[in-house]
């Protein structure tokens, strides 16, 4: 167990690997905690990295404030957190809710930052997925902590995994309730009341940035990811297949060969960070990780980037029953 | 293969022995209902202290029913003192108490110190008069969070087979949550003529309090 004093509160955290390997930070979503990151530590560390997992303030074992949690703070705990144990740089990487910590933190304190792996995040509020917020935040005010983990679920997983992990979902689920504290998730809820479109700020990114996408994920869809890509100029966008907005859970072999690729080719100066758009692999075992998107990426049906122009409509146009035909 | 380095340090401030003290004890507590059961005399145990955490969440409805308050708190805060009652008796009836007259003997040093630890007897007797004793009533709305959200017995039974007992204990915890709304909101809206860290101050006082309870039931729920 370690500790580290943020100004009047302890943060947890976990330094796991060989010091002086790459180091990769783990930011946690929204009812996570250390110990979800589990599957990519123990991978991770295993082929050679060091990896740093922390609870944010009202988290696991960090301290909970009651009266009130500033969202932008969480990038300053990572910015101690990172000073504390004395590390020049690092690959930081974040899902969700830490996803956008993540992209923060890249923005504000990019001398720490060798590089950005992030993942379901968003940078701005379309009136969407402001109302999936406030649903979801009524859920847990009005119902409970059980109401939200219910409502998250399905946005989170896809159905097959739902019906085939029914029995460890509904142990994780009653984990999830004893161990997490309402008023402190409620918290980090209302923290993001005051956030605010940060799309322009994502120019000051410089460092190598993959952002990693859902094919299926409806709570951060595809335009939140378009942003990033077209807004950070080192960056590639990976679409992942089949997946839904907790791909770390559902697909942690290829999550972590992502992680593995992306950060080899950056410390191997291999990585060419040029806005493309690429695809996971749905076969953990297969040769290549990823493969380029030559479809139109963001649209749901397979509409290829290349079209015809449209052709004007004439006389000669008509069909047999006299209406235009279509072009 | 990497070598695996693992930093361990113990906590360097009170306030992380206090909450590691707590875990640490909530451990060892689930542990000992796993090895041991959750039987009569457990059972008894954890109703009994939470029949006290009850009957200290009701003392509030008294003191504001005759207070100049808005309608919307003082609906919840009657909506609260019903609710508890109905949880309490709900919990008595799901109990199977143990015969055994010691454990109710032993219980009572735990509610003297639930006393004199929380200084319970200050907000039965206190007025809570909205201008004049702001204060001591923001004091209470502390405490009652701190009872609210630092007493998890959820955790305990997380491995135990369910039945209408441990079922009971989840349905208080998703009951206290949505109580707890009214303390939150009055905690971070109520306007007094405190500063935020004075808030702040009162706020984990009253949790340390509740919190050093609870570890002490704790270490009487493990003893055989």
């Amino acid at each position: 167990m370690s500790y580290m004093r943020y100004k009047k509160h302890n943060i947890y955290y976990e330094l796991n690997g060989k010091r002086g390997n790459p180091l990769i930070v783990f930011v946690n979503g929204l009812t996570q905690s250390t110990a979800l990151w589990g599957i990519q530590t123990n991978y991770l560390n295993k082929i050679g990295y060091q990896t740093l997992t922390f609870d944010l303030l009202g988290q696991g074992r960090s301290f909970k404030p009651i009266l009130d949690i500033n969202f932008d703070e969480n990038a300053d705990v990572l910015h101690h957190l990172l000073t504390h144990i004395q590390v020049d740089g690092a690959y930081i990487s974040g899902i969700s809710f830490g996803g956008v910590t993540t992209l923060q933190f890249g923005i504000r304190y990019p001398e720490q930052c060798k590089g950005l792996i992030v993942m379901s995040a968003f940078t701005e509020m379309d009136h969407r997925l402001w109302q999936m917020g406030v649903n979801l935040y009524q859920g847990l005010t009005r119902v409970g902590l059980n109401m939200l983990l219910d409502m998250l679920l399905p946005m989170n997983l896809s159905p097959k995994y739902l019906k085939e992990h029914e029995e460890e979902l509904k142990a994780l689920r009653k984990l999830s309730l004893a161990r997490n504290d309402l008023y402190a998730i409620q918290n980090l809820m209302e923290s993001i009341n005051s956030f605010e479109s940060f799309t322009p700020e994502l120019k000051k990114i410089k460092v190598p940035a993959i952002i990693l996408n859902g094919e299926h994920d409806y709570l951060t869809p595809r335009w939140c990811h378009e942003l990033m890509r077209l807004n950070i100029i080192n960056s590639k966008l990976v679409i992942v297949q089949h997946a839904y907005h907790a791909f770390t859970i559902e697909y942690p072999m290829i999550i972590n060969r992502i992680f593995d690729l992306f950060v080899h080719e950056v410390e191997n100066d291999a990585w060419r960070g040029d806005q493309s758009v690429w695809i996971a692999t749905d076969d953990e075992d297969s040769e290549d990780v990823l493969f380029p998107c030559e479809g139109d990426h963001t649209r749901a049906i397979p509409i290829s980037k290349k079209r015809k122009p449209k052709r004007k409509t004439t006389g000669d146009d008509k069909t047999a029953n006299g209406k235009p035909a279509r072009g | 293969m990497a070598e695996k380095e693992k930093e361990i340090k113990g906590p360097d401030s009170e306030e992380e022995n206090r909450e590691d003290a707590l875990a640490t004890a909530q451990e060892r507590a689930a542990r000992h209902l796993k090895d041991h059961g959750l039987g009569e005399i457990e059972q008894t145990k954890i109703t009994l202290f939470l029949q006290s955490t009850q009957l200290a969440k009701s003392v509030i409805l008294p003191k504001v029913a005759y207070q100049n308050m808005d309608w919307l708190p003082y609906k919840f805060f009657h909506q609260q003192f019903y609710r508890n009652s109905e949880l309490s008796t709900l919990l008595a009836r799901a109990t199977k108490w143990t015969l055994d007259p010691f454990v109710y003997m032993k219980y009572w040093e735990i509610a003297s110190y639930f006393s004199a630890r929380t200084d319970l007897l200050k907000h039965f007797s206190l007025n809570f008069a909205m201008n004049d004793a702001a204060v001591q009533l923001y004091e209470f709305l502390a405490f009652s969070h701190a009872l609210l959200s630092e007493i998890r017995t959820s955790p305990l039974v997380l491995d135990l087979p369910e039945n209408d007992y441990t079922r009971l204990l989840f349905e208080l915890e998703e009951e206290n949550g949505r109580q707890i709304q009214l303390q939150i909101r009055l905690l971070k809206g109520i306007d007094l003529p405190l500063s935020l860290d004075e808030k702040e101050e009162i706020i984990l006082s009253e949790r340390e309090k509740v919190g050093a309870v609870f570890q002490r039931f704790l270490g009487f729920l493990c003893e055989r």
